[in-house]
């Protein structure tokens, strides 16, 4: 039994060294990649912008800055990252201010599917995950479960559980540039222009009023100690219920929003039903975008 | 509590610890205490399911054993078949019988409906009773003697690492073993450790993995054709496969560390050349229990041609039926049964007289297996033949199809090929006497294989929820 344990001790050994060793690589070529949103704004440092535009896929899919730049002659950046949730957000503003940007004007798209939810999403998780080990990082997420010790901690078990997700081909992809940065300069993206035929049914978006609210707060707060104007906003939606109840509770959020000083604009219903403009329920086409960005055009003249 | 789950390595770790620490005469009654509460993990209520027809087994198995009268030894029998087929049919049956029925009353127009019954079907259920009725019934035949301990019994019922799925071993060489406990010892501790590892592997490396493609084609079969619906079966063969034997590797691991052997459930059966052959390597456990409790009382092959393909088919009918109340699985069983009768003519009167090539034998039931695994698989009847007529159509771009998915499930699907390829090459290389020889001299090959198996595991096993082993349902 003695040599048993002895050799186990060994291998359980080697695979830690292993693993050590595989975690050192993954994080390093993770590192050096500039696929997704978020290696993408690490890379950004002491730049000045007069807007940045801030929230989910709503948000990374909906403004042309060119549009708004040429317009205002003002400077912006779109720092949305797909499949954030409002803790992400929260993070990713933070660590972008962290690293010696400057903005104005911050242009957060918030709607009940993104701020009433302050979790955080699994296919979200991996990529944050090569930078585990920065403590502004850490203990943002360590406090969505003891997990996140073993994934700070443990070598390489953050890679291994979300292999699927963030496997050797996210390596590869990041490592030979494979697959082009899907967004671009501004941090745009666009979705393709397609005929959309509208939703089969349509859906409450309600804000939950009693809500904690606790990331868009700490967003609020690092706003102001920022100097950071904040400006909320809801993106459109084709398949929203426009009834008195829908009018009535944004119109409750935003009185909600002013207590703490901040504005918001709803564009929630802005084209109605009309599916010209979508690429799919909740987010509009390239052509959409655009369409959308001159109707908001005001807001940045400001 | 799953076997590929952290909860489990800290049960499993906890048992080895006092297994080894406590003294001998307590050991089974360590392990019968474990066994009921990796059995209450699931549902404490579902203990009292597995001690009423263990309660019942016991006692009756005690009087068949007393009595001399052999009417009465039959009625004991009979009552011990009924308490548990009785069971496995309320909890597992039921409702569908019950569906049936109202929907052949509405064919009909005739004004009958009855409700089904809030029903939560019991983990294992259909392994523990079968395991019952082993018992029972080789008391009965007098080959081995009746158990006089209850909790021993109980262990025999309920001994953790077969109890969920199987394998459903014999009275005759399980009881024996859990009587004698064995001491921890290494060489246990190896070859079980090696199997568990291996199982690993083959459940969250292969199975998980495979089934992210199986599950997007099988989940909307209209929107998939030609090959995309050919390799989704291809996947769903190796994975289904990879699942359960997984599982069956992991379950005798756990046992073989503790010194128990329980019965092999596999024997790579995708190198079948026949379907015979496909059924004396597949889910052994229950294709043997099937032989002697059932085919063979019912006649075998010693009776009339009419009678003898009667048995074949039933016996594969019933197999369908004992995975899972719905038309999906009789239809899977009756397709096999067909075969085996037309095989087992074939070999009786020789009515193909050449002989194929050994991969083409192998090749063509593969073929056969993968077409009844569609009906397995399928989420409904209507779907399997969406999926067969689909399978048929080329006319769509493969290429399209894929690139539709998302881009994690590209990955997965592309990974999916080389891990079969990997898992093939395993099995057949595992054969080779040089490897053997290595494997069995070779310290520091044996070393790099179990790092390589560890390190392959966390780079392609999907352990981002931990998913549940198939033959749980059943």
């Amino acid at each position: 039994m003695k040599q048993f344990f002895k050799r186990l001790s060994l291998l359980v050994l080697a695979s830690l060294l292993f693993f050590w060793l595989l975690d050192l690589g993954f994080t390093y070529v993770f590192k050096k990649g500039y696929y997704t949103k978020i290696q993408w704004l690490y890379t950004l440092e002491n730049r000045s912008y007069d807007f940045a535009i801030h929230g989910n896929s709503r948000a990374f899919t909906t403004v042309d800055i060119p549009v708004i730049e040429k317009a205002t002659g003002k400077n912006g950046i779109n720092i949305s990252v797909d499949g954030s949730s409002i803790p992400d957000q929260y993070l990713m503003l933070k660590i972008f201010l962290k690293n010696g940007n400057k903005i104005k004007k911050l242009y957060l798209q918030v709607d009940p599917f993104s701020s009433n939810t302050e979790e955080i999403f699994d296919f979200a998780i991996p990529k944050f995950l090569p930078y585990i080990k920065d403590p502004m990082v850490f203990d943002h997420f360590k406090q969505f479960g003891k997990e996140w010790y073993a994934y700070r901690y443990v070598p390489f078990y953050r890679y291994a559980k979300y292999n699927t997700l963030w496997g050797i081909h996210e390596v590869l992809i990041d490592n030979f540039k494979i697959l082009p940065q899907d967004f671009d300069k501004y941090g745009d993206f666009f979705y393709p222009n397609v005929n959309y035929k509208g939703p089969d049914s349509l859906r409450h978006m309600t804000f939950d009023l009693n809500g904690k609210y606790k990331f868009l707060n700490q967003i609020i707060e690092l706003c102001k100690v920022n100097n950071v104007e904040l400006i909320l906003f809801t993106a459109p939606v084709a398949d929203i219920i426009l009834d008195k109840g829908y009018y009535a509770n944004a119109e409750d959020f935003k009185k909600l929003m002013q207590q703490k000083a901040v504005s918001y604009f709803n564009y929630g219903d802005l084209y109605g039903h009309d599916p010209k403009f979508f690429y799919n329920q909740i987010h509009i086409t390239k052509d959409g975008a655009e369409d959308f960005t001159r109707k908001i055009l005001p807001i940045f003249q400001q | 509590m799953l076997f590929n789950s952290i909860n489990f390595i800290l049960f499993f770790s906890s048992v080895l610890i006092l297994y080894y620490f406590l003294p001998k005469k307590y050991t089974w009654i360590m392990l019968l205490i474990a066994s009921l509460f990796f059995y209450m993990c699931w549902r404490w209520q579902y203990i009292f399911l597995l001690f009423f027809p263990a309660t019942i087994d016991f006692f009756v198995a005690k009087n068949i054993e007393d009595t001399p009268d052999a009417k009465k030894k039959k009625l004991l029998l009979f009552l011990s078949i009924v308490t548990n087929l009785g069971l496995l049919f309320y909890f597992k049956y039921f409702n569908f019988f019950i569906g049936s029925l109202n929907s052949a009353s509405a064919l009909m127009n005739i004004p009958f409906f009855l409700n089904s019954a809030k029903i939560l079907l019991p983990v294992g259920i259909s392994f523990y009773t079968f395991q019952s009725i082993a018992y029972t019934i080789e008391v009965y035949r007098s080959t081995i003697k009746a158990e006089r301990n209850f909790g021993r019994f109980a262990l025999f019922v309920s001994f953790f690492p077969q109890l969920v799925a199987g394998p459903i071993n014999r009275p005759q060489v399980l009881m024996p073993q859990l009587r004698a406990l064995k001491p921890l010892a290494s060489e246990n501790f190896v070859k079980g450790g090696r199997l568990i590892l291996w199982g690993l592997f083959k459940k969250v490396v292969v199975a998980d993995r495979l089934a992210f493609f199986v599950n997007i084609v099988y989940n909307s079969p209209d929107s998939y054709h030609g090959f995309a619906t050919i390799l989704a079966t291809i996947f769903f063969a190796f994975q289904i496969y990879c699942d359960f034997s997984g599982y069956s590797d992991i379950a005798i691991g756990v046992a073989k560390t503790m010194g128990v052997d329980l019965m092999k459930n596999f024997n790579k059966p995708y190198y079948s050349h026949s379907i015979k052959e496909f059924w004396s390597k597949w889910h052994i456990s229950l294709s043997t229990w099937f032989r002697d409790y059932l085919y063979i009382p019912l006649g075998g092959n010693r009776a009339s041609v009419g009678r003898w393909i009667f048995n074949l088919f039933f016996i594969f009918l019933v197999s369908g039926i004992w995975h899972g109340a719905s038309f999906n699985f009789i239809i899977w069983g009756a397709i096999h049964g067909i075969l085996i009768v037309l095989e087992s003519l074939n070999s009786k009167y020789r009515i193909i007289k050449f002989e194929f090539p050994g991969l083409l034998k192998m090749i063509w039931t593969f073929s056969l297996v993968c077409f009844a695994w569609i009906f397995f698989r399928a989420n409904t009847v209507a779907d399997s033949f969406a999926i067969i007529t689909n399978m048929f159509n080329f006319s769509h771009s493969f290429i399209a199809e894929i690139r539709q998915m998302p881009g994690a499930d590209i990955y997965n699907f592309a990974v999916g090929i080389p891990l079969i390829i990997l898992l093939v090459s395993f099995e057949r290389g595992w054969e080779l006497s040089i490897v053997q020889k290595w494997f069995a001299e070779n310290e520091y090959f044996r070393f790099c294989c179990y790092l390589l198996l560890i390190v392959l595991i966390a780079l392609f096993g999907v352990l981002v929820s931990q998913s549940s082993f198939i033959y749980f349902q059943f």
